[in-house]
């Protein structure tokens, strides 16, 4: 077993990692940039070190000074989470030379699989499916001109070190090639150290289907079944599900097996995701790798009962897989859905500030994965994931009706969050179809406005603020919110109000 | 007691009086009778003309942020003395000269200098929070007349970043 673990990460999945250790009972270390000095991560770790100014480069993405925090500590594993460096090879490498765990894959499976042009020709000679594409990266924007019109528009702007969307653009003509080329290579630069892009066809109104691997260093590679994550804003996943609606056993066998095989050419160890596109026609292409545990890992918990992170802690210091692929029998169905600090009405713009007021919903079936507490501040430096809602039931119906009565029932007040957004994209009658694909949400929801189910709601809000704002008057109001997270108790304050209680509650 | 709150560009004119029974509370010209149920600091239940609503509130400033059945509203008390710099302050003919910042964070790029000549759709900079780019572009065909931000600098959502002026000059 690992003796202690360093999380080189934040918010909701350091805190997962964390819970995930304490409960394996592996002590944790935290790391945190300056604004996130009291974040969950760092209250619930048993130790914790600050990395210095906020931005990533300086912060989570500093290499130097997690592994000098590792050692400092006496951390034998550092477990990265997902984003900053839990793709960065070299991040992986250094930990290897300096003796430490990584929790992950080598550093050599996530350098032939971080590059896309490489993994992708790896994978033909392999003779996995994969889209039609460049077979060499080029810096030359003329040579990528050339080879876009060679593939044909639309085509698909890609990093090579990328992930999650960013760097990713779709261009439907040459001339907004060029400019789109400039963006996909400064926002590559700035998430991943690294410009070099690609371009590859892009295929319309695919589904999204990945499969979750494990594999330990002996050999042993078993699938975790699919997850589906078609429903995407800016490429980015915002709703999970498995199973995947469009999946007969026959593909879903032929997947996960071919899922398998990808990993056995990577030589992959530890848990990481096989991702494919599956077109209309029910074909299916290779797409990348995660080498990291997955943001939507939950519904594969929720559905097999394997804790993944668990045994990704596991399979790091060297334990076999204990179980067969045969007896991996997933039971119901699960949704994620990502609550963000976006603002949907306005192009999911981020939202910064301090949240106010939380209340998550609870119940059965009910699990919420985040990383904020009330009175905590959402800051403008990093990915504005904000928590995972998720729920299983028996079936889709059933896990999606659950979904939508969570939703309605999690209340974050303070800033813009993609609650209302979520709920309605659940509700949604193509959604309820399953007819789900990754272009969902520009197609169905390119407009969208909050309806508010009842004109009556706005009035009970208005005269709800009114008589708060009556109780609770803006001096006092701005005097709390300066002095922290103590609110004023304007129920306490005022006493003899409290008429009518529980009139006309029948 | 009487207050005016903006919701989605609307201004809502309200009055609270103490009742026998709780409040009643006046919202444009509908008149509301409610009682209010206690729960926590931020909690409470309002029993409006006999129906049960759970209410979670809170304020920072002039904003009041209400929850209703999962329905978010965020309202801004109207201020009787000046407002947030920003387009809104503008005259309008003026906003269609400016371009503004889409959302808080940080100006990574500036793609024109005073005097240059732009075409509406151009993009005049760029501006990134959470890992995420933004473009900023010309409103109209013109010059572009002040640069008021540098590369680097911190913007908020609103902030005026380049005035333009218009055609011939």
């Amino acid at each position: 077993m690992l003796k202690k673990v360093l999380v080189a990460n934040r918010g909701e999945i350091a805190v997962r990692i964390i819970r995930a250790c304490r409960e394996v009972g592996i002590p944790t270390v935290a790391v945190y940039s300056d604004v996130d000095h009291s974040s969950l991560h760092v209250q619930l770790a048993n130790e914790a070190y600050s990395l210095g100014p906020p931005p990533p480069l300086e912060s989570y993405l500093n290499i130097d000074k997690i592994i000098d925090i590792a050692k400092m500590s006496g951390a034998d594993a550092i477990h990265p989470g997902y984003g900053f460096l839990a793709e960065n090879y070299h991040f992986t490498k250094r930990c290897e030379d300096e003796g430490l765990i990584f929790v992950g894959a080598t550093s050599e499976a996530i350098r032939l699989l971080g590059n896309k042009l490489e993994s992708r020709e790896t994978m033909i000679r392999a003779g996995i499916p994969v889209i039609p594409g460049m077979e060499t990266a080029v810096r030359d924007t003329a040579a990528l001109v050339q080879q876009a019109s060679r593939i044909g528009y639309p085509v698909l702007i890609k990093a090579a070190s990328g992930g999650g969307g960013k760097g990713m653009r779709a261009v439907s003509s040459q001339a907004e090639l060029e400019r789109a080329l400039e963006g996909a290579r400064r926002e590559s630069k700035s998430a991943f150290g690294d410009d070099t892009v690609y371009v590859e066809k892009f295929i319309e109104r695919p589904r999204h289907v990945e499969f979750q691997i494990l594999a330990d260093h002996s050999g042993n590679t078993v699938h975790l079944f699919e997850r589906e994550c078609s429903i995407q804003r800016r490429h980015q996943k915002i709703v999970e599900e498995t199973p995947c609606t469009a999946l007969d056993d026959q593909l879903r066998r032929k997947m996960g097996e071919v899922a398998i095989e990808v990993a056995r050419v990577a030589h992959y160890t530890n848990a990481g995701t096989v991702e494919f596109l599956l077109d209309q026609d029910g074909d299916f292409y290779f797409l990348e790798v995660n080498t990291r545990v997955q943001v939507e890992h939950p519904i594969t918990e929720m559905t097999t009962g394997i804790d993944i992170v668990k045994l990704q802690l596991a399979l790091a210091s060297g334990d076999p897989i204990p179980v067969k692929q045969q007896d991996i029998v997933p039971r119901g169905h699960s949704i994620e859905a990502r609550i963000y600090a976006e603002d949907a009405e306005n192009d999911f713009m981020p939202s910064f500030g301090t949240i106010l007021f939380l209340q998550e919903p609870a119940g059965p079936g009910i699990r919420n994965d985040t990383g904020i507490y009330a009175g905590c501040d959402v800051t403008m430096h990093y990915d504005p994931i904000l928590a995972k809602l998720i729920v299983w039931d028996e079936n889709r119906e059933m896990a999606r009706s659950r979904m939508l009565t969570a939703l309605r029932d999690y209340t974050i007040l303070g800033i813009k969050t993609t609650i209302a957004f979520l709920r309605d994209v659940i509700a949604h009658p193509e959604f309820a179809a399953g007819n789900t694909h990754t272009d969902f949400i520009p197609e169905h929801f390119a407009q969208w406005r909050e309806a508010g189910d009842e004109p009556a709601n706005l009035d009970v809000a208005l005269l709800s603020a009114a008589i708060y704002r009556h109780l609770n008057p803006p001096r006092a109001a701005g005097r709390a919110a300066a002095s922290g997270p103590a609110f004023p108790n304007p129920w306490n304050a005022t006493g003899e109000w409290e008429i009518g209680q529980g009139k006309g509650a029948d | 007691m009487e207050l005016n709150l903006t919701f989605n560009n609307e201004e809502y004119r309200l009055g609270v009086e103490r009742a026998e029974d709780g409040y009643e509370v006046t919202v444009g010209d509908r008149i509301y009778q409610v009682s209010v149920r206690p729960i926590s600091s931020n909690t409470f239940s309002l029993v409006i003309h006999g129906a049960n609503r759970l209410i979670h509130i809170a304020s920072a400033g002039r904003a009041t942020y209400v929850a209703v059945d999962g329905r978010q509203f965020c309202f801004q008390e109207a201020t009787p003395g000046g407002r947030k710099h920003g387009t809104r302050d503008l005259p309008i003919d003026r906003r269609e000269l400016t371009a503004i910042a889409p959302m808080p964070g940080r100006v990574v790029k500036l793609n024109v200098t005073e005097g240059d000549r732009v075409e509406r759709g151009h993009t005049l900079a760029v501006v990134e929070a959470m890992k995420m780019e933004n473009e900023v572009r010309a409103p109209i065909d013109g010059y572009v007349d002040r640069v008021l931000v540098r590369e680097d600098d911190m913007v908020n959502v609103g902030q005026v970043m380049i005035e333009l002026k218009s055609g011939e000059d």
